[in-house]
């Protein structure tokens, strides 16, 4: 992503932004990116345990239960939103530095 | 009465890469508040280089670069980027605006880095920019709604937004037809005339140039008359 940002990175740095500001702006993209993948994925996996839930599971070696148990525990969604968190953190940490070591002048005379 | 705005004192420089070759020979001039300059020279004689230098990016060079009196030896990256941010308004070849942003929030961006007025107050001062520029009826468009002269014109107007000291364009009608320069070009003397605007222009355009006020000839990296 950040070799089409090239352009945009090079602007910044002109009018001003440093190489901090561009990393911080590429960490924000991948946090976010982290934030709403980990949404989605979570009310996902709630809707299709629901689902689960409500399927008949009858089995003779296990006569109390008649559907798949379901563990509802919140603190499981919280270790899955944390660790794509984690995960998006450190996937944008390597292409954020690079953006922000990138020198405008390159950019601009190679046009 | 007529204060250096910017002052350039023997800067030589070479590229390393790939045998070294000196691109810049003792380089010194002076540019006083409210003049209007050209650089022309032809293609490969240094004149962009000098740009990159005169407007900080580039740091890998020998001699002294005053701007607004101030030196910008031994200042560090993030410095460099706040003087950049305050003191220089920058106009390229390639409009360069970001395309994810309006038009308006274009102008507004170095603005809000600069962080001396609140976003309202930002984005009065933009609209009042794009205004100047006659382009106040396109602030909510993107940047790919606009022509490539109406693209520059934005790029103007966002380098004018935190008040530079100086305005630095580097073939800022380079890649305009004749009625889009022409335009850009009465932008820039209207600058000048009106607000007493400092530019700084590299353009190998000569008919643009011999309509400046003082124009800085280069060859072979170095300035043969200005």
């Amino acid at each position: 992503m950040i070799y089409e940002k090239m352009d945009s990175i090079a602007i910044l740095k002109a009018t001003g932004f440093s190489g901090s500001d561009v990393n911080a702006i590429f960490i924000f993209i991948a946090m976010s990116i982290g934030f709403f993948g980990g949404l989605t994925g979570l009310l996902l996996g709630m809707v299709l345990s629901f689902v689960v839930d409500n399927i008949p599971f009858h089995m003779a070696a296990l006569p109390t239960v008649s559907t798949y148990p379901i563990n509802y525990n919140p603190v499981y969604y919280a270790i899955a939103i944390i660790f794509s968190f984690i995960t998006t953190y450190f996937a944008g940490w390597f292409p954020a530095r690079r953006a922000s070591k990138v020198d405008p002048v390159v950019i601009i005379r190679a046009k | 009465m007529a204060e250096k705005t910017l002052e350039a004192i023997n800067i030589n420089k070479w590229f390393q890469d790939p045998v070294s070759v000196k691109v810049l020979t003792d380089i010194s001039f002076s540019i006083n508040s409210g003049e209007f300059v050209s650089v022309v020279g032809k293609s490969g004689c240094g004149k962009s280089t000098l740009l990159y230098i005169l407007s900080t990016m580039d740091t890998d060079f020998e001699g002294e670069l005053l701007i607004a009196n101030e030196s910008t030896q031994q200042k560090s990256a993030a410095q460099l980027a706040r003087i950049r941010n305050e003191k220089i308004g920058f106009v390229f070849q390639f409009h360069y605006l970001l395309n994810e942003f309006s038009v308006l929030k274009n102008v507004m961006l170095p603005a809000l880095k600069l962080n001396k007025l609140s976003d309202k107050e930002v984005e009065a001062k933009a609209l009042q920019k794009l205004e100047l520029l006659n382009m106040q009826m396109h602030a909510n468009k993107m940047p790919n709604q606009l022509s490539g002269g109406e693209k520059q014109r934005v790029a103007i107007a966002r380098a004018l937004i935190n008040e530079p000291v100086i305005i630095m364009g580097d073939e800022p009608t380079g890649n305009l037809d004749k009625k889009n320069s022409d335009i850009v070009f009465d932008i820039f003397k209207e600058l000048s005339e009106k607000f007493n605007q400092t530019l700084l222009i590299v353009t190998h355009d000569s008919a643009f140039a011999a309509k400046t006020h003082r124009t800085i000839e280069m060859e072979d990296g170095r300035i043969i008359k200005h």
